[in-house]
């Protein structure tokens, strides 16, 4: 039998004459359970008409059968905020379940009322969750649990004076242990959306969830080693043996668990001085339980490898990988060899970059377009990383671009513009050959790296005038960035071939003062212009425009790959998100969610601040050049939409950091000074969350700043 | 943690949601069809993701069998045990219903919306164990359309027991263990007959069936990966350049196995759920055990342009001679619109596959040590628009050597005791090594 035949739209009217029908029945729970079956249809249906059968719904609760009473929940949370006089009336008849002899019955009806967010619900909710969360069985302990939240999310003052959170902080030493990981996790809900609530757990108590890892169920283990996130190490001996409880959890089988046991080591880590040496197998068991999750379908891949690329920004030293792992596969999805293009690309140092080539070249041979863009990309990124590389990453470019296909020399020529630039006069048999095939060049950006090329090595290119000439004849209606290079491109090469030159320079500052609109192109005409005509341009001893030569052709700044460095703030806050949705953006946290709560190391005295980056790169073993991103090299820099560099440097906003760094003293203030002075009491050394004082100290803050 | 968790059908149009915060507008969902036609419009550039950022609200979704299982979330939430939890979900319904699909979920609506109030709690997963579901949630309704007064029903005390996986009383006749060790071979091998990297992926299943609450342990060879892993990390701790010797990478196990007890002292103990279940599954990147491909394929084609194709192809086993590989395939591709296909094989069967371009040579039963040739020629038609688009289709091999481990792991015993019990259990043990889904070899 099945229900896909209950699919049609209904009207109240209708199904009313159906239920008395049912009821004149001498068994009509059969009859009422088809009935049912229709409503729960057509809340799929989206019909809120039915909202009026509330009253006969209302009738049906009181069937003793578990079934009907389940419907009749669904439809209540679906319907009460549609037809709140109905659904008022229904009240006495809740407020009689909450206390029902079955838990089944009492935990769904708590679930019920707390999800409904009426006044009159609310305030039966408050009594019935305060008495559900003494309640003496398990199930429905866990469900008050989550009631606070809901009750919390409706109206966060009531639940706040009516010290519910106190009632449900104390389920933490509830003994059964999945009613701990699921009031942890409701507790988590309520601390991220309250302002003055925080958690806070001490050493004993963090050691106590962590004994409950083995023995709790998958999801309970998340909720429990997020909360590992709330406890301050306060010397490292305490951080390296919560590492040691925690590593076993990265043998678990649910991914998640294992990427939640990784955020937690990795947040401990900063609480030790060089963890990799303390504890020398902890960057290998990171990296191959991070490798075996790459087995998983490619969504797990996906997100596991958005996670290993934050890993190697910013705690490279602490996670050992091989590169090998992360070579593609024919059949996987293009979002995941993007990123591994990208994590292969952050893996190569001096020793594996001959393997990485290889590999390199075999992807830009790909037939599918953007991948062989990208790995083109990837060998011009690498060219400017690692200097030894650069010979054999160019003689690569040069070979893929002899076959002349389109794509593939136009992601060369923007690639060749980097390399050029960062060694200067080293490629200059690249040049000819990408001149060669300046014909397929079409796209802007292709075309302005084409253009910057031939203006800085025109002297070096036969018949440089007439390939910039050629690439130049629509100048009127190429993009901005385009016009601008061709401008700078032309001057140049009137300064250095003058008798060349001049036709084209003439045209071009013609077409830029006359005929463009763009007030700024036509600005950098009028200026090239004056620069040329000044009569001071040919200098004291006449030498033909040695002022004018002097103020273009300046050798232009090195570019490298590290002299970037991603703000190690957000770099620190994107690792305690480990796992989460800014995992995946790679963008600061709070660009994405404008509400989220803050999340940042909190000091203690075993807290380790990173030095700035270049002084730990050279204290690291060996001299592997720094693994960062370089987003100077490339306009749109990276692969992909995701790219973290754009994304993670760009905020520098220094009065708001130090604003931040301020208030976070202030806090770990308050959480020492609370820890220290309860850790007499028996009770209060275990676990002491929300801990009135800290939230006292918030208000009062508060109230001073009003 | 999800807002929301919708069913989908291929074009995104909502076949079945259910609200657990109400902090998201309930017609949001309904902008999911317009956002996945963009996605996938934008796919050329590399866009295409398993989640969309739109006005604020995060979908994150997986795709089954023409559906789309999407959750919703504002927050920064944990994303793994999102897509986790739904790809568990998939598991669990298709469990209930063999398969999932759209037909199926209307003709179970009612079950699916109280399996989805028992697996998510306000968002946060609960239990996605389907024997424990199964306890409480019964697929039969119309056995249960006698009256049952709520009072009778209990909530299973599995879900709230130290012993989640587990329910008391279970009783067989006759108290079996089936132990299958299985490792799955992945090797990416380049034109040139190199190994360019490889990986054991290895399972320890079990079929469990005894009664009452059995602890049991399992014991592995001592020359296998465990001894080596703890010799690793005590040598590691002398001589960190030592480490490499031995690659053995991460062992995962079932949530029923006692992590800290491993951890400290290298025993496996654990209490196992009913029925079939994965024990354990580790990795093992192979470089020290797998030195040269299992099964070596050299595959030579000759394209004469305009006319025909030609392919040698030969396959060497190279496993110890006493072990034997079955079944093994070569799946060898070939242009989409290559014609007349005439073979020659020294052994097996060779057949066309045009709607795969590709060619399947199989051989039933392959003993080690043997080599064997195969010669196809297939025509290619007169006129080619664009012959320049070079297919890198790799060369794909199945194949499955029993009572072999590539590893060398080995179940020395598998203890069993039920303490309250006591009685006499049969352990099997069975081993097998075969092709992972990626066991390729790359052609020119």
């Amino acid at each position: 039998m099945s229900d896909g035949k209950y699919f049609a739209k209904s009207k109240s009217v209708e199904l009313r004459a159906e239920l008395e029908q049912a009821l004149k029945k001498s068994k009509p729970q059969p009859r009422i359970k088809i009935v049912l079956r229709k409503v729960i249809a057509n809340i799929i249906l989206n019909n809120n008409e039915l909202a009026n059968l509330m009253p006969e719904i209302t009738n049906l609760l009181t069937i003793d059968d578990l079934e009907i009473r389940k419907l009749c929940f669904h439809y209540f949370t679906n319907y009460a905020h549609i037809n709140p006089q109905g659904a008022t009336e229904a009240l006495p008849i809740f407020a009689r379940f909450k206390d029902d002899v079955s838990p089944v019955v009492r935990a769904l009806t708590l679930r019920t009322i707390s999800s409904i967010s009426n006044k009159d619900y609310v305030d039966l909710t408050v009594h019935a969750v305060r008495v559900g969360l003494k309640d003496s069985d398990p199930h429905v302990r866990k469900t008050a649990a989550y009631a606070v939240s809901r009750l919390y999310q409706h109206d966060p003052k009531k639940t706040e004076a009516q010290g519910l959170i106190d009632d449900l902080n104390e389920l933490l030493y509830d003994k059964t242990q999945v009613v701990v990981s699921n009031a942890l996790a409701s507790l988590s809900y309520v601390t991220e959306h309250s302002k003055a609530l925080s958690l806070t757990i001490d050493k004993a108590h963090s050691m106590a969830l962590i004994s409950h890892l083995s023995t709790t169920n998958e999801w309970c283990q998340i909720y429990i080693l997020n909360s590992l996130m709330s406890y301050v190490p306060q010397t490292s001996e305490e951080a390296l043996d919560l590492i040691d409880a925690t590593i076993p959890s990265l043998q678990h089988e649910n991914s998640s668990v294992v990427l939640n046991a990784i955020k937690v080591i990795v947040y401990y880590s900063h609480y030790v001085r060089n963890p990799e040496l303390v504890m020398p197998t902890l960057p290998n068991r990171l990296g191959t339980s991070l490798v075996s999750l790459l087995a998983k379908p490619s969504e797990i891949q996906f997100l596991v490898l958005r996670n290993v690329i934050l890993l190697l920004l910013g705690n490279k030293d602490l996670v050992h990988f091989d590169v090998e792992m992360f070579f593609c596969r024919y059949d996987d999805p293009i979002y995941v060899k993007d990123t591994k293009l990208e994590i292969i690309y952050l893996l190569a140092n001096e020793q594996n970059v001959l393997v990485v080539l290889k590999e390199l070249e075999e992807y830009a041979t790909e037939v599918d377009v953007s991948m062989a863009r990208k790995a083109i990309r990837a060998f011009g990124n690498l060219a400017v990383k690692l200097d030894n590389a650069a010979d054999e990453c160019v003689s690569v470019i040069c070979d893929l671009i002899s076959n002349g296909i389109s794509y593939i020399v136009q992601e060369s020529a923007i690639v060749l513009k980097n390399i050029l630039r960062k060694y200067p006069g080293r490629f200059n048999f690249a040049v000819n050959e990408i001149t060669k095939h300046y014909k397929v060049i079409d796209e802007p950006d292709a075309k302005t790296a084409m253009i910057w090329i031939l203006g800085q090595y025109c002297e070096k290119i036969e018949k440089s005038e007439q390939i910039l000439e050629d690439l130049i004849s629509n100048f009127k209606d190429d993009p901005i960035e385009v016009q601008y290079a061709t401008l700078t491109a032309a001057t140049k090469l009137y300064l250095k071939i003058p008798e060349k030159g001049e036709k084209l320079v003439l045209q071009v500052l013609k077409w830029a003062t006359e005929e463009v609109d763009n007030p700024d192109i036509r600005d950098r005409g009028f200026i090239y212009w004056r620069l040329l005509s000044s009569e001071d341009a040919s200098g004291q001893n006449g030498v033909f425009q040695e002022n004018t030569k002097q103020i273009i052709l300046m050798p232009t700044p090195l570019i490298s790959a590290d002299n970037d460095n991603i703000d190690p703030k957000i770099l620190e806050e994107l690792e305690l998100n480990i796992g989460t949705l800014a995992s995946i953006y790679l963008k600061p946290v709070d660009h994405v969610f404008r509400l989220a709560k803050r999340k940042q190391l909190v000091n203690s005295p075993a807290l380790q601040r990173k030095a700035p980056r270049p002084i730990t790169s050279s204290s690291a073993r060996d001299s592997t050049p720094e693994v960062t991103h370089s987003p100077q090299v490339n306009q749109n820099p990276t692969y992909g939409t995701f790219s973290p560099s754009d994304n993670l440097h760009q905020k520098h906003d220094s009065g708001r950091s130090s604003r931040n760094s301020n208030l976070s003293r202030k806090k770990s203030f308050d959480s020492s000074a609370s820890s220290n002075e309860e850790g007499g009491s028996r009770k209060n050394s275990f676990a002491k969350m929300l801990s009135k004082k800290a939230s006292q100290l918030a208000q009062g803050r508060k109230g001073s700043k009003s | 943690m999800a807002s929301q968790i919708h069913f989908l059908d291929i074009k995104g149009k909502p076949l079945l949601s259910r609200d657990y915060k109400g902090d998201i507008p309930s017609n949001t969902i309904e902008k999911f069809p317009l956002l996945l036609l963009d996605l996938e419009n934008s796919m050329d550039e590399g866009d295409f993701k398993p989640l969309i950022n739109h006005q604020g609200i995060n979908y994150v979704f997986i795709n089954h069998n023409n559906l789309y299982l999407c959750a919703l979330t504002r927050k920064n939430e944990n994303i793994m045990a999102i897509i986790v939890f739904l790809s568990k979900l998939i598991e669990v319904l298709t469990q209930y219903f063999k398969s999932l699909e759209e037909e199926s979920i209307r003709d179970n609506f009612v079950i699916i919306y109280e399996l989805l109030d028992e697996m998510m709690d306000y968002g946060v997963p609960q239990t996605t164990d389907t024997k424990i579901l199964k306890e409480y949630i019964t697929q039969d309704y119309y056995k249960l359309i006698r009256s049952t007064p709520s009072h009778l029903v209990q909530p299973p005390n599995a879900v709230t027991n130290a012993v989640s996986w587990r329910k008391d009383g279970i009783v067989y006749k006759k108290n079996e263990a089936f132990l299958d060790v299985v490792e799955s071979i992945n090797m990416l091998i380049n034109a040139s007959g190199q190994v360019l990297n490889s990986e054991i992926l290895g399972e320890v299943k079990i079929k469990s069936h005894l009664s009452g609450m059995p602890d049991l342990r399992l014991g592995l060879n001592d020359k296998g990966i465990f001894s080596s892993t703890s010799d690793m990390e005590e040598g590691a701790a002398e001589q960190p350049s030592n480490a490499k010797g031995i690659e053995m990478e991460d062992i995962k196990f079932h949530q029923c196995v006692r992590l800290s007890k491993f951890e400290n002292e290298r025993i496996i103990t654990f209490i196992p759920p009913d029925g079939e279940f994965t024990l354990m599954s580790y990795r093992l990147s192979s470089a020290q055990f797998l030195m040269k491909p299992l099964i070596l394929v050299n595959c030579k084609t000759k394209t004469h342009k305009h006319s025909r194709i030609e392919i040698l192809c030969s396959v060497r086993a190279q496993i110890k001679k006493k072990s034997t590989a079955n079944n093994v395939e070569v799946i060898i591709p070939i242009p989409d619109d290559a014609d007349t296909p005439k073979f020659t094989p020294e052994y097996g069967t060779v057949k066309w596959i045009p709607e795969k371009s590709c060619v399947i040579w199989k051989l039933k039963t392959f003993p080690g040590g043997k080599q064997f040739h195969m010669r196809a020629e297939l025509g290619l038609p007169a006129v080619i628009d664009n012959d320049d688009i070079l297919s890198k289709k790799p060369i794909k091999v199945n194949f499955s050597i029993p009572y072999f481990t590539t590893s060398g792991i080995q179940v020395r015993y598998l203890r069993i005791n039920e303490p309250k019990l006591q009685y006499q259990s049969y352990p099997w043990v069975r081993y097998i090594t075969q092709s992972g889904d990626d066991y390729t070899i790359r052609t020119k």
